[in-house]
């Protein structure tokens, strides 16, 4: 008997993103084999291969939800983007005229650059709430959300990854703030997603579909 | 000539282990079966990616089990192979001792 503990990341993969039909008796098949006496290092690596299976009998149960979900939040980040290129015109009019087109009043746009990924990490967060809704958590579909947010935030952060150097030449105030946001677009994309996602399934675990046993 | 479904290679470890295992066959035991006879490991995710292929083909079945506390309360799911699968096991044994047959690269002796 293994009276070691699980190691904690590895089984809240296990626990958050293995879905599928079979999703009880595979974790409670690792679970077990642990409890025999398998290492930690065992332990992580059943983790990829178990979300592979999830997310093979997920795509196989609902393929058209995953390419909703997909086609879904691309579609809400292209009224996002637009929505807030307007934005951006609008405040660009409203300065330019009192201060000028100048440094400064690039600068005063950083704070609403902030404030954008602060919403786009919102927007993610819905996103992934409403397809664990719409899907009854289906893993495949978190899989599908989080790979576009994951595109889309890479291209709405692109001029900051393809001009790094120019941007730094700019100035040492505009380049520290405007990384920070970038990454925090990059990295709190994703997070936010599965965050909305599993505050979606609350209360909703999946159970197993196979046929209930003989009495 | 008829169109029929083959079997890859650890599609066909995992029917031998189910013949073997009979009644007994759920992940665990599957796993290990396999893992005692290849001497590698093999992850519980691929069992199943398998166990499903295999049950798509119709070459095997599945019941719930018995939620046990060692499986914090989660139920096991048993497998058991269809005449259909048996059928299929016994084709690839007759396909691979044709091939094994008369290469004596493969008889007895250092490799």
């Amino acid at each position: 008997m293994n009276t070691s503990r699980r190691p904690s990341v590895a089984n809240w993969l296990l626990r958050r993103f293995v879905g599928g039909p079979m999703r009880e008796s595979l974790i409670g098949d690792i679970d077990e084999q642990f409890a025999r006496g398998r290492s930690a290092s065992w332990y992580w690596r059943q983790v990829m291969p178990a979300i592979l299976c999830g997310f093979k009998g997920d795509l196989g149960e609902r393929p058209f939800a995953v390419i909703g979900a997909v086609v879904f939040s691309s579609a809400l980040a292209v009224v996002w983007v637009t929505l807030t290129t307007s934005f951006y015109g609008v405040i660009w009019e409203w300065l330019n005229p009192s201060i000028g087109n100048s440094y400064l009043a690039f600068e005063f746009l950083v704070p609403f650059g902030g404030g954008t990924c602060l919403l786009w990490c919102l927007f993610a967060a819905f996103a992934g709430r409403v397809s664990a809704r719409c899907t009854d958590g289906n893993r495949a579909v978190l899989i599908g959300v989080l790979v576009t947010h994951a595109a889309w935030s890479l291209w709405l952060t692109r001029g900051f990854w393809l001009y790094l150097e120019f941007t730094a030449s700019v100035s040492a105030r505009l380049w520290v703030p405007n990384y920070l946001w970038a990454a925090m677009c990059l990295i709190g994309m994703p997070i936010s997603t599965v965050i909305g996602f599993f505050w979606g399934t609350e209360g909703s675990d999946r159970g197993i579909a196979t046929k209930p046993s003989p009495s | 000539m008829p169109r029929r479904e083959f079997i890859g290679g650890f599609e066909l470890l995992v029917l031998l282990a189910l013949i073997r295992l009979g009644d007994d066959a759920y992940g665990v035991t599957i796993a290990d079966t396999i893992e005692q006879s290849s001497g590698r490991e093999v992850a519980l995710g691929s069992v199943y990616i398998t166990l499903a292929r295999l049950a798509a083909k119709g070459f095997v079945t599945s019941r719930t089990g018995e939620p046990t506390a060692e499986r914090g309360g989660r139920a096991k799911t048993y497998f058991r192979i269809t005449a259909k699968g048996l059928r299929e096991a016994r084709r690839a044994r007759q396909t691979l001792t044709a091939l094994w047959a008369g290469v004596p690269q493969l008889q007895r002796g250092p490799a």
